[in-house]
């Protein structure tokens, strides 16, 4: 049976023993009561933990214990090993067998553990973390070193369609909480021996476990490093989800922008590991990080990609369009009506004008009200109990549709524009940037309030350096615009054939390394066949 | 918290504070403005008079949508000022409306007679100076008050100041018999080498107005807003007016012809006499300023291409001669609107043509000499037509009817 050094928990044990654990490490005894026992008290001794005590037959009846927590283990493998083990240990073995080594330990680790990956470790604390992974530790008495396998498992959400970044043609598979996982629906897609997992634990108390995930020869050496730099860098007790991360290792914390995607879909993070981006995944959470990003990225969907590239480049152009909507519809409505009347077409003011009659607030504090009042639906509608949804859906649209517009309190052209508003909102396939729009949108009222069209355009023009001012681990996030490289035009608000989209993205992928299919396979009327 | 947080946190909420607190700058709701669509402006001997027609937003969307409840509603009020200059009166209008006149959506300007005799210096100025007020704005002339015109009310069109403005549009387009003068036009002719201009007349046509909405309770409505005659400005000042014949003759000395109709009278074999009316799809002018002897002389060299619209002479027009022969009574009736139109702007002496930019284009040594008295030179001017018609188009049927009748007599 082959022992992997290099496995999962070992690494872990190394990782996570090197910076958290600092006072004298208890090394295993020969003793093996003293050892359970001392093993027992580093877990705090839950009811959870199950020890087995065995003895073997042919070893003098030495006695060996088993021991893991239950219900992270996967109980199937551990009923298997411990079948397997029962029946060696009433085993008595020739004496040709026992004469070569009388060493039970070496017996264990060779002939008799049913279980795939095995590692071994030294001390008290190695053994018990490694417990708390859900492995399971074998200790031998009168052995300094005890075997560990890897049983984890226990209940896990199966594999889903995505919830919040959904298709209509492609993969229907989703990541998961677990982060093995996730890992094999990477594996699945990329079979490539340049793919490359680095483990990591972050959190001294909920040592979540942190794979970055990255092409060899695609992904830029430097980024990858920046990575691991930023990740080490993390001090924290807890990591719940990829948020916490995010918000560590970003490039700038001030900004209404998010500067690392997220993704629950293996597909898309499949297609950033081959366009050289670094995949971050982080255990507890089906949503994976993607560094270094471009404010682009944000507007396409995997979907583009499946699609006819024709009706592809149409919808991002429609999703760029619903973003600009989202952000400036209300501030516009604002600033046209109420500073610069003389840009409507007559019969519209009019209609307009009519509309006002009788509307006790000013133009901006009726864009207020019903845009909070949006927000609140919006999120009442995230928050509440799954029954009660269509009882909040009626409600809202009758106090917005009709209700506030038969009473005369708002303009029936502000529901437009807010309800218009709110719907290109949802058209941006990253939530995170929809915030970015959703934050925006309200300061740019308050601008469109008070200074109009020309309110709005220093706003954007703000906005605008800021944007430019970003960076996604050293990445300009406004690239291709800013700087301006021709070349990654193709997949931007375009979206050209695969055929043409000959080179990786410059700057994101490994320089060296840009090539990523063939040329004149633009598909063409069969010559010979006619 | 660091320094640079404290000052830059200080910085913000200044700016918010003065943001919110100072209010904001010209800013104005929708319901604070009495959108004008049409202004008339008079002169009664001593005080300019301007008429606002102001809209009624919530009534006109109540004629236009039919929702709404209650009796009919007029969708415009006109109400006026007076004062000793045109601002003068504007300001007036404070003191009587509940609301700030809003003209960017003005569509027309109607001058009274008397108002424009007394010149329109004054109004070009007030237009030019103020940012509310658009340049594209149609002028119109009236025999009467402006006044009265802004109060009639226009079938299909609830804001007859729109509803003006469209006809002009459409009457340049269709027919060019008066060209739509926007204020910065007649600023350009009135600053012009010729110092001359013109402006279309609109007109209440019929005895009583049509001022009450009750009026649309019958098919037919009491009177009508008509387009009349050109209204010839010499400087700035009305001197008289031109017939519908000579406007069409000048719009096409002008240039300014982009589809009208002439009506050609014909002859056939038997000798029985029609006419043919032909739609003129295209028109172009060149008005050539030239030297015979000292003497300055005019062509214009008019190329038109037409279509057949109507025939009422037994002709076969399969027949190339006969096409010609209508090419030829275009010709001849295009030359004599011209000269008709010529004849006329001598008699009352004024160039509205712009033959003198043409003219100080030309020969611009000569111009110095010619612009000093530029009246006597115009005067004596001779203009010789060179006009080519086309028949482009005969229409659906090649043959007229009469002809197809006549032949089956035989």
């Amino acid at each position: 049976m082959p022992n992997d050094k290099n496995t999962i928990s070992s690494g872990k044990q190394n990782s996570s023993l090197s910076g958290k654990v600092k006072q004298a490490e208890q090394v295993l005894l020969p003793d093996l009561d003293v050892n359970l026992e001392r093993l027992h008290r580093f877990l705090g001794g839950g009811e959870d933990i199950a020890c087995r005590t065995l003895q073997h037959r042919s070893f003098d009846n030495t006695r060996y214990a088993l021991l893991y927590i239950d219900g992270i283990v996967e109980g199937t493998s551990i009923n298997t090993m411990l079948l397997s083990l029962l029946d060696d240990a009433n085993n008595q073995y020739s004496d040709s067998v026992s004469g070569e080594t009388p060493d039970l330990y070496r017996h264990l680790t060779d002939r008799s553990i049913a279980i795939g990956r095995l590692s071994e470790v030294s001390t008290i604390e190695q053994a018990g973390y490694a417990m708390l992974e859900g492995c399971t530790v074998l200790v031998v008495d009168g052995c300094l070193r005890a075997i560990v396998m890897d049983t984890c498992g226990g209940k896990t959400r199966a594999v889903e369609e995505p919830s919040s970044q959904t298709v209509i043609r492609g993969p229907k598979e989703g990541f998961t909480e677990n982060l093995r996982t996730n890992t094999s629906l990477i594996r699945r897609i990329i079979k490539s021996p340049d793919l490359r997992f680095d483990y990591k634990v972050i959190g001294h108390q909920t040592r979540t476990n942190v794979a970055v995930v990255y092409l060899e020869g695609i992904a830029e050496q430097e980024i990858v490093k920046e990575v691991h730099r930023r990740l080490d860098k993390i001090d924290i007790d807890g990591v719940l989800e990829s948020g916490y991360i995010e918000e560590f290792i970003q490039d700038r914390a001030f900004t209404p922008f998010p500067l690392l995607q997220n993704t629950e879909r293996p597909d898309t993070a499949s297609a950033a590991l081959l366009e050289g981006q670094v995949v971050i995944i982080v255990s507890g959470t089906p949503f994976a990080l993607v560094a270094p990003v471009t404010f682009v990225k944000f507007f396409q969907s995997s979907e583009d990609y499946y699609q006819r590239y024709d009706i592809a480049t149409f919808l991002r152009i429609i999703r760029m369009a619903s973003f600009f909507i989202s952000m400036l519809l209300p501030s516009l409505y604002i600033a046209i009506t109420t500073f610069h009347q003389e840009m409507l077409p007559t019969s519209l003011l009019i209609s307009l004008a009519a509309q006002r009659e009788g509307i006790p607030f000013p133009a901006l504090l009726e864009a207020f009200l019903m845009e909070i009042t949006f927000e609140i639906l919006r999120e009442a509608g995230v928050r509440m109990p799954r029954i009660i949804g269509p009882a909040i859906s009626i409600v809202g649209a009758l106090v917005l549709g009709q209700a506030a517009v038969q009473a005369g309190i708002i303009s029936a052209a502000m529901v437009i524009v807010v309800s218009f508003t709110a719907i290109a909102s949802f058209v941006i396939p990253a939530v995170n940037m929809g915030i970015a729009a959703r934050l925006i949108r309200f300061v740019l009222m308050i601008l469109a309030g008070t200074f109009g069209l020309f309110g709005i355009m220093s706003g954007l023009m703000i906005l605008l350096a800021h944007l430019c001012g970003l960076r996604s681990f050293g990445k300009p996030y406004m690239m291709p615009f800013a700087p301006f490289v021709a070349s990654n035009l193709k997949d931007v608000l375009l979206r050209v054939p695969w055929w043409a989209m000959r080179k990786r993205p410059l700057n994101i992928s490994s320089d060296n390394n840009l090539i990523r299919e063939g040329t004149g396979q633009k598909p063409k009327p069969d010559q010979e066949g006619a | 918290m660091s320094i640079r947080m404290k000052s830059v946190l200080g910085a913000v909420l200044l700016i918010f504070f003065a943001m919110i607190t100072t209010g904001c700058w010209n800013r104005i709701e929708l319901n604070e403005v009495a959108i004008t669509s049409a202004t008339g402006v008079d002169w009664d001997g001593e005080n300019w008079i301007v008429s606002y027609q102001v809209l009624i937003p919530a009534a006109i969307s109540s004629v236009m949508g039919g929702s709404g409840g209650g009796g009919p509603k007029s969708p415009i009020i006109v109400y006026s000022t007076k004062g000793r200059t045109i601002r003068d009166a504007i300001m007036h209008s404070y003191s009587e409306s509940p609301r700030k006149l809003f003209f960017a959506h003005n569509r027309v300007v109607v001058i009274g007679e008397k108002a424009l005799q007394r010149g329109v210096n004054e109004l070009i100025d007030v237009y030019f100076r103020n940012s509310s007020t658009r340049e594209t704005v149609s002028v119109l002339a009236t025999p009467g008050t402006a006044r009265r015109i802004l109060e009639q009310f226009m079938q299909l069109q609830a804001i007859s100041g729109a509803g003006m403005k469209e006809i002009i549009l459409s009457e340049m387009k269709n027919t060019s018999i008066l060209p739509n003068i926007p204020v910065y036009q007649l600023a350009m002719e009135v600053t012009g080498d010729a110092k001359s201009a013109v402006v279309p007349e609109i007109f209440v046509s019929g005895k009583e107005d049509t001022s009450s909405l009750e009026s649309f309770g019958t098919t037919s409505i009491p009177s009508k807003l008509k387009l009349g005659r050109l209204a010839v400005l010499k400087g700035d000042k009305m001197i008289g007016w031109m017939n519908r014949k000579e406007s069409l003759g000048a719009a096409y000395l002008r240039d300014s012809v982009q589809q009208s109709y002439i009506v050609v009278p014909c002859e056939d074999d038997k000798g029985n006499t029609g006419f043919n009316t032909i739609h003129i799809l295209k028109s172009s002018t060149k008005v050539i300023p030239k030297l015979k002897g000292k003497q300055l002389a005019f062509t214009a060299d008019v190329q038109v291409t037409g279509t057949l619209m109507e025939s009422n002479c037994a002709q076969d027009l399969y027949k190339p001669g006969v096409i010609q022969s209508l090419e030829q009574g275009g010709q001849q009736q295009v030359g004599i609107l011209l000269q008709e139109a010529w004849a006329k702007g001598q008699q009352m002496n004024t160039d509205i043509f712009g033959a003198a930019e043409k003219t100080h284009r030309k020969f611009p040594k000569q111009w110095k000499e010619w612009s000093k008295n530029w009246e006597e030179v115009f005067k004596e001017a001779p203009l010789e037509t060179k006009v080519k018609f086309r028949m482009a188009r005969m229409g659906l049927s090649n043959k007229s009817f009469r002809y197809l009748m006549d032949k089956k007599e035989k």
